[in-house]
């Protein structure tokens, strides 16, 4: 949960949405609750309350991007952050809690942080993402002692299960005031009475039941990390970061004989901000160099899209996918190395432009021109050779458009080749021509109404060689049929 | 023909002792080159095109692209040489060029699985996708697209680019599509023209083989030339068309001549030393 601190010198701030058909209060600031003012309250009742109110209008979409921004910033502490509801974050602090000097003062900083960037925050730790959701709303202890959660529970209201308003009134209206209330009752009941939920959340919450959390991002396979007291801010020293980095990681990766294939980096602005950028290599990676020069030509793609603000706090290097990669000898006499330069290559123009702008042919095996090829992201196919049809060679233009071009075509006769067109605003003679040669969709994929192509070769007096096609055939599959231009002969 | 061809060697020759140029001829024959399998051609060239220089094909509109990327494709295709070629083209290109045709290229003797294609969003990030590339070994060829003279790449990108590309040996051609002649740091600079094709011999009535007016619009080593050209599918490489003029279309307007008195005014609009683009 977070509240920006009041201010005191602008009218107190309420946010404000339409429920049941009436403005009214989603949040507020603190000192409004003992003013009088109460969630849920509709607008005007408010302002009867406190005439001077600031309304905002609530936008779920915005608190929801703050939330995630603010969950990639809690990785600096685990990998393991996961969103939960609208207001609030789990942090599995499994195994990270020493880094920070054990749990008390991992709190501590992390409400010296949020405290700084004005959040107010509620902590709380426990064996079970339950019990912690529990103690932040309704206990004032921050962290719960291992194995002794029941007494905590107990006195809790039936809210801190995370059970919906509705099945909360039913419970209470049978006299289930607190958790500790339906602990000792025999479970088949309330079961049979109140659904398997309430059941669920209370295992939960106990610790009975396992839930599983779902972090916002893939957990890494290797992460290295980099801390600095005072943020750094120049280019140049984030660039040398990562190379310090890659370095460290080229020694596990050797002892593990594994090459990376995808890493993030992550650099973590002193007030909160995170920029990530992400890398892959089409081959497994181990050279230091080679992948800090992956990160290099991803910062300088962002180039304007990120700025250094106050300084950055945390660079971190995960590496979320690896391969394997045997380790090689180091070759005396000098031996062709054109496949790794093209392949590295590959990789840092794919890291500066976008894996989905390095594209090698892929080949499909159909008539239809559009679909015989595809161009696929080099980093993550392979080129492929297949065997072309002898009569297709001859046949085939050398460029195809992205799309067939409309033309204004006349012809001899409607099912005959063409005589003279326009095309792209220029008037056409047709001086020979070769065709047709049909070409029937594929009625899998496309439905039995798709129309037939008669491609014609046709060379103008201009001595222009180009493919047309004409769409449908004529009286059967339509009267007025179509023409396009699909692609250009050498 | 092979009489001639040696007369004009030895003629060579002796200029070459003449005016110092010796050793760039000798420097220029020991680098491996991409023969056209045209006798005039590759002699103009010296012994046929550099391939660790920078060359540039362009055709004067944007429908001749179709030609131009024939012509080039044809050429390529002589290269022993199977390693990948790079593709670099400029965002504008996309649109009236579409993609090269993997049953087409066949045709022209080359495998499209070769082929790298790169198409960044900008023209900036292209040149500098271009000069990263020339940069690498390893490549058979790149070819960047650009189309018309976009005033980013001016003089100094495409002598930076030529220069990487004779450091690194990989030949780099510029295809310019559309674009009027410019000043740049090319070896060679080739102007295509489609011409009306021949028919075939077995189909008379129907299409035939790419044919074109090729012209050499500048050499960095000697003499211009033009000439009509055809691809020949059976041995993959082009032969001279059924007419051809070694004469060069592009003889500089008529000087006036000198006598003992002032010039005469000359046309308006015409400056005669800036005609030509090197």
């Amino acid at each position: 949960m977070w509240r920006l601190k009041e201010r005191p010198d602008t009218p107190p701030i309420v946010i404000v949405d339409t429920i049941k058909n009436a403005m009214r209060i989603v949040a507020m600031e603190d000192d409004q609750r003992l003013a009088g003012i109460r969630v849920e309250q509709t607008l005007s009742d408010a302002r009867a309350v406190n005439p001077n109110l600031d309304c905002v209008q609530h936008d779920v979409h915005a608190d929801r991007q703050l939330l995630k921004q603010i969950a990639r910033w809690c990785e600096r502490y685990t990998p393991l952050v996961s969103l939960s509801g609208d207001d609030g974050l789990f942090l599995n602090i499994t195994g990270c809690a020493h880094l920070f000097g054990g749990e008390i003062s991992m709190l501590e900083d992390m409400a010296a942080r949020f405290a700084a960037q004005g959040f107010g925050i509620r902590l709380a730790i426990a064996d079970h993402a339950g019990t912690a959701w529990a103690m932040t709303r309704y206990s004032n202890q921050a962290i719960a002692k291992p194995n002794a959660h029941q007494p905590l529970l107990e006195p809790m209201p039936l809210f801190a299960l995370r059970l919906d308003r509705e099945k909360v009134r039913q419970l209470s209206r049978v006299g289930f005031k607190t958790v500790g209330c339906l602990i000792n009752l025999s479970r088949a009941p309330i079961a049979a009475r109140f659904g398997e939920e309430v059941l669920q959340r209370l295992d939960q919450a106990l610790g009975t039941a396992d839930e599983v959390l779902s972090p916002i991002q893939p957990v890494a396979e290797l992460v290295y990390e980099k801390r600095f007291p005072d943020p750094i801010v120049y280019e140049d020293d984030i660039k040398a970061t990562i190379k310090l980095l890659a370095h460290k990681l080229k020694i596990t990766l050797e002892q593990r004989g594994l090459g990376m294939r995808q890493a993030r980096l992550q650099l973590f602005r002193a007030d909160g901000e995170v920029t990530q950028l992400q890398v892959e290599a089409s081959g497994p990676l181990r050279d230091a160099n080679k992948i800090a020069a992956l990160f290099d030509e991803r910062l300088a793609s962002l180039h304007d899209e990120w700025h250094a603000g106050f300084g950055f706090d945390i660079v971190q290097l995960s590496v979320l996918r690896t391969d394997q990669l045997d380790a090689q000898q180091e070759d005396l006499v000098a031996q062709d190395q054109s496949q790794e330069l093209v392949t590295h290559l590959v990789d840092r123009l794919s890291a500066r432009l976008g894996p989905e702008r390095v594209q090698v042919y892929q080949i499909a095996d159909t008539h239809i021109p559009e679909r015989r090829f595809n161009l696929a992201s080099a980093i993550h196919h392979q080129s492929q050779t297949v065997a072309i049809h002898e009569t297709e060679i001859t046949t085939r233009p050398i460029l195809l458009f992205e799309r067939p071009e409309l033309a204004d075509v006349m012809a001899e006769v409607p099912e005959g080749p063409p005589l003279r067109f326009r095309w792209r605003n220029a008037h056409y003679e047709v001086s020979h021509s070769e065709g047709p040669e049909r070409i029937a969709c594929e009625w899998w994929k496309d439905g039995r109404a798709a129309h037939t192509r008669d491609y014609f070769r046709i060379e103008t007096n201009d001595g222009y060689r180009l493919w047309l096609f004409r769409h449908g055939l004529y009286e059967r599959e339509t009267d007025t049929p179509k023409w396009y231009v699909h692609g250009m002969f050498a | 023909m092979a009489q001639h061809a040696k007369m004009v060697a030895a003629l060579r020759r002796s200029v070459a002792k003449i005016d110092g140029t010796q050793e760039r001829l000798v420097a220029q024959s020991s680098q491996a080159c991409l023969k056209f399998g045209i006798d005039d051609i590759d002699m103009l060239l010296g012994s046929g095109l550099a391939l660790g220089d920078m060359h540039e094909v362009r055709c004067s509109l944007s429908r001749d692209i179709g030609c131009t990327t024939g012509f080039l494709m044809g050429l390529l295709s002589g290269l022993s040489d199977d390693r990948p070629i790079v593709l670099l083209s400029e965002p504008s290109t996309a649109l009236d060029t579409g993609n090269f045709f993997p049953d087409g290229l066949v045709h022209l003797g080359l495998d499209a699985s070769r082929l790298i294609r790169v198409r960044p969003l900008h023209l900036n990030d292209c040149l500098w996708a271009a000069g990263e590339t020339c940069r690498t070994g390893g490549l058979a060829a790149i070819i960047l697209h650009v189309k018309g003279n976009p005033n980013l790449f001016d003089l100094s990108v495409s002598r930076k680019l030529m220069l990487r590309a004779q450091t690194s040996g990989t030949p780099l051609f510029i295809v310019r599509q559309a674009g009027e002649e410019e000043a740049s740091s090319a070896a060679t600079r080739w102007h295509i023209k489609p011409a009306s094709s021949l028919p075939d011999e077995t189909y008379p009535k129907g299409v035939g083989h790419m044919r074109l007016t090729l012209t050499l619009e500048k050499n960095r080593n000697g003499q211009t030339g033009q000439w009509l050209i055809a691809w020949n599918p059976k041995t993959r490489s082009f032969e001279h068309a059924a007419t051809y003029t070694t004469a060069s279309t592009h003889t500089l307007l008529p000087l006036h001549p000198s006598a003992n008195r002032p010039d005469s005014a000359s046309e308006m609009g015409q400056v005669v030393a800036l005609e030509r683009a090197s």
